[in-house]
């Protein structure tokens, strides 16, 4: 096979392909995020997932933040799982790594409820991922097909540029993964918008049509409903400074980044697509949400379109306070050639197409190079930068809290 | 090629389009030559006031309530009539969606 119809993962017990080799530590409940931190502070290959996740939420959040958890843990970037809970956390830290190890890895649990004491917890823990970081450096990456790859893509900071480069490149790599037999999954419903219509023309059986319109009508009637002028949210003053001038115009660039292929399938926020091909995760365009939405459908890698101006001079994730989510990788992907000197901060430049520098299919190609090298190893810009910052993850509350 | 050229041009994203993205900013009474879905040459047209640089320019007239047209598909609508080589952005369309009819 040449470079291009396929990439070197991880393995996983349930057949899943990890692009990265993480030791994931889950806290239960956001009372449980200190023991998280705790237990990683000596293993530099754990990735404490800190979240907000408390005990005021009814019954639909918790099933959410539960389907989501069970899913990070699932991940295939994930080698192995600890999740640790009080024990009195409105999520059953046992429950959820029962469920987790159904996805083929190494996963434990570890309650200060089961252990005795907090520091009980920390001492287990440590000596844990201690044994795992030994046992998950022996792994090696193996040829893998495209089918086992996930990929998410997302624009942000968007201007009038996103829809004419870094959009259309990234829609004509998402539809190479989906005819290969991969799985790409989008979101950010309120920015459907206005192009609804067009995903709803290539929706796969007319029960997904209806699905399309009715996440769409929802959330549309939901702001209405609140009487506030969405103007000036949606789109953003860096979307108007930079040309947009409705939400319609906004939801019509974004969805190019879908590309051309049918839409398979609709799933709330927290789930898996069902089989492979285009997907629509219903969630809104709030980056850290979204970005656990992804990871908990099993996305091992996400491709983020920034239009320029502004966002595009944030070296750190947009809409974070970090440098990503590191159970899923970033490809930062550029459309404005204003911001040309600002270019190091992304994995791929497609201002090249507007400033005539390269051709589509030249910006198609290095895109497409950097989603398979990435999948097989390759750091992205993001991985390499420096984030002391801590973000706690949001979870998606639809409320009321209590 | 399109930047290299020293004249201003404007991407004309559809053929169906009311309006053009440009590439570069425009002073009032400076031509601009449009381009095509495939950054093939689609004629010209002049600036009637000062443009930033990928905001959108008319590229027809546009009336009063009339839709526009871009990427091939309705963006918004006049609040006021627009004239071939005006500035297109907020002070004159408003979304359909969300606005709740306001202006």
């Amino acid at each position: 096979m040449t470079r291009g119809d396929s990439f070197r993962g991880f393995r996983r017990g349930d057949g899943q392909v990890g692009i990265r080799n993480l030791l994931l530590v889950l806290p239960a409940s956001q009372c449980a995020n200190q023991l998280a931190l705790e237990c990683s502070a000596d293993a530099p290959g754990a990735f404490p997932l800190l979240h907000t996740q408390p005990c005021a939420h009814l019954g639909e959040d918790n099933e959410a933040a539960r389907r989501c958890l069970v899913g990070l843990g699932r991940n295939p970037n994930a080698a192995a799982v600890l999740v640790v809970g009080i024990g009195c956390d409105s999520l059953s830290a046992k429950g959820m790594a029962e469920e987790i190890s159904a996805a083929g890895k190494p996963v434990k649990w570890l309650t200060v409820e089961s252990c005795g004491t907090w520091e009980a917890v920390v001492e287990h823990g440590r000596a844990w991922l201690a044994l795992l970081e030994s046992k998950i450096s022996s792994q090696r990456r193996e040829e893998v097909a495209l089918s086992d790859l996930t990929l998410g893509v997302k624009c942000g900071g968007s201007d009038s540029t996103s829809a004419v480069a870094g959009n259309p490149a990234i829609g004509q790599a998402v539809d190479r993964l989906v005819e290969g037999g991969g799985t790409v999954v989008f979101s950010e419903t309120t920015e459907l918008i206005g192009a609804e219509h067009l995903l709803m023309a290539r929706a796969a059986t007319p029960r997904m049509r209806e699905e399309i319109q009715s996440v769409v009508r929802r959330v549309e009637e939901s702001i209405l409903a609140t009487g506030v002028d969405p103007r000036g949210t949606q789109p953003t003053p860096g979307n108007i400074a930079g040309g947009l001038t409705t939400l319609e115009e906004k939801s019509l660039g974004g969805v190019i980044k879908t590309g051309s292929c049918p839409i398979s399938g609709v799933f709330p926020w927290g789930g898996r697509p069902e089989g492979a091909g285009l997907h629509l995760v219903d969630c809104p365009a709030n980056v850290p949400q979204l970005l656990l939405g992804w990871a908990a459908a099993g996305a091992q890698l996400l491709v983020f379109s920034v239009g320029g101006g502004l966002p595009a001079r944030i070296p750190s994730l947009i809409g974070t306070n970090v440098g990503g989510l590191p159970l899923l990788p970033i490809i930062k992907v550029l459309s404005n050639p204003r911001d040309r000197d600002a270019a190091s901060y992304f994995d791929v430049d497609a201002s090249t197409i507007l400033d005539g520098r390269e051709s589509m299919n030249q910006v198609v190609l290095a895109l497409w190079d950097r989603i398979i090298g990435t999948a097989s190893g390759e750091h992205t810009y993001l991985e390499d930068y420096p984030a002391p910052a801590v973000q706690i993850w949001e979870m998606l509350v639809r409320g009321p809290t209590i | 090629m399109v930047a290299t050229s020293t004249k201003p041009c404007a991407l004309v994203a559809n053929e169906k389009d009311s309006v053009a993205i440009l590439l570069a900013p425009v002073a009032q009474g400076e031509p601009v030559t449009l381009l095509g879905p495939d950054f093939g040459s689609a004629g010209a047209v002049e600036a009637r006031g000062p443009i930033e640089p990928f905001h959108k320019i008319a590229i027809r007239k546009i009336a009063e309530g009339e839709s526009i047209v871009k990427l091939g598909e309705i963006i918004g609508r006049a609040t006021c009539p627009i004239a071939r080589g005006d500035h297109v952005h907020v002070h004159n369309v408003v979304g359909v969606r969300l606005s709740g009819g306001a202006r």
